[in-house]
């Protein structure tokens, strides 16, 4: 199953949920889309606009076998906290889907770092659903790095 | 040892939760705007929304934020507190600060190329300032680069 997920964000993100809606029209994978404040409604994927109950979203992330989804760090960390691989297309302010660009900044880090898979031509999207990267990409590890460095941080001030 | 936790709801709390379990084993409280992701953790102060329809308005409540922040700090006495943004906690920061507690401040890990504004406010006080990328140590002198939140 791909879950597809665009956040809380007042814009919609037409260009994504539309190719995903065609791609979903394509294949026999099941898509479930949380569109959000989009306009356009799927007509080859079940779909929501946002759900109260964060577990329902958890286990949407944890039982998919992709996720596809905005810039957002929410939706990405998410998705990562559940051990599925991310495909983050940015939303761009050229075609209205934000205020300004600043989900290519992270999309790029996290890319080049290997969390995430990037698409920024909607078109390269279908083919990315399948390529072997996805096998590829960092997971959670069991003790995070950061965590680990502010625990001892803090236990020696309270010495 | 006491610690107290300040963010905002929305992404910096998000971001403060990826981090809890370095916490794990001292008491803490919780400095943060009532919401609906917030209103029901244990031992939490709500402080006003900055943000307001004028700028008149952001003043006055910057204005009460520093006062909650002010009882908080006097009420709780935290030896450190802990902020990943946004500017509700910045009153809570300087004030601990000049009363005495550490101050540490995580970055967003949307920040990957410069600090955000919280950060810039902040970044001459506090005790430890931690980005979540690599390349911004290269900017600013006083950070200090322990990783990320995934």
């Amino acid at each position: 199953m791909i879950f597809v997920t665009v956040g809380f964000h007042s814009q919609g993100f037409e260009r994504l949920i539309k190719k995903m809606d065609e791609i979903a029209g394509k294949i026999d994978e099941k898509v479930i889309m949380q569109i959000g404040s989009t306009s356009y409604k799927p007509i080859n994927a079940r779909y929501f606009d946002y759900i109260d109950n964060f577990q329902k979203i958890q286990a949407l992330n944890k039982t998919a076998r992709i996720v596809v989804c905005h810039g957002g760090a929410g939706v990405i960390i998410t998705a990562f906290e559940q051990g599925t691989p991310v495909i983050a297309v940015p939303r761009l302010k050229k075609y209205n889907e934000h205020f300004n660009d600043h989900q290519l900044e992270l999309v790029d880090a996290l890319y080049i770092d290997e969390k995430i898979i990037a698409v920024y031509d909607i078109d390269k999207l279908e083919d990315t659903l399948n390529c072997s990267f996805i096998g590829y990409l960092k997971k959670e590890k069991e003790e995070n790095r950061l965590v680990k460095a502010l625990k001892e941080y803090i236990d020696e001030l309270s010495h | 040892m006491k610690i107290c936790l300040a963010f905002s709801p929305g992404g910096h709390y998000t971001e403060i939760q990826r981090v809890m379990k370095a916490f794990e084993g001292h008491n803490h409280c919780f400095a943060t705007i009532k919401a609906k992701s917030t209103m029901s953790l244990p031992n939490a102060y709500y402080l006003n929304d900055t943000m307001g329809p004028t700028m008149i308005h952001m003043i006055f409540n910057m204005i009460i934020i520093t006062i909650q922040s002010l009882r908080i700090i006097l009420k709780e006495k935290p030896r450190i507190i802990i902020s990943t943004g946004a500017d509700v906690t910045i009153p809570l920061i300087y004030i601990g600060k000049i009363l005495g507690a550490k101050v540490i401040f995580i970055e967003s890990i949307c920040r990957v190329n410069d600090l955000s504004s919280t950060g810039k406010i902040v970044y001459p006080i506090v005790d430890l300032f931690l980005v979540q990328w690599k390349d911004l140590t290269k900017k600013y002198n006083n950070v200090k680069y322990w990783g990320n939140i995934l």
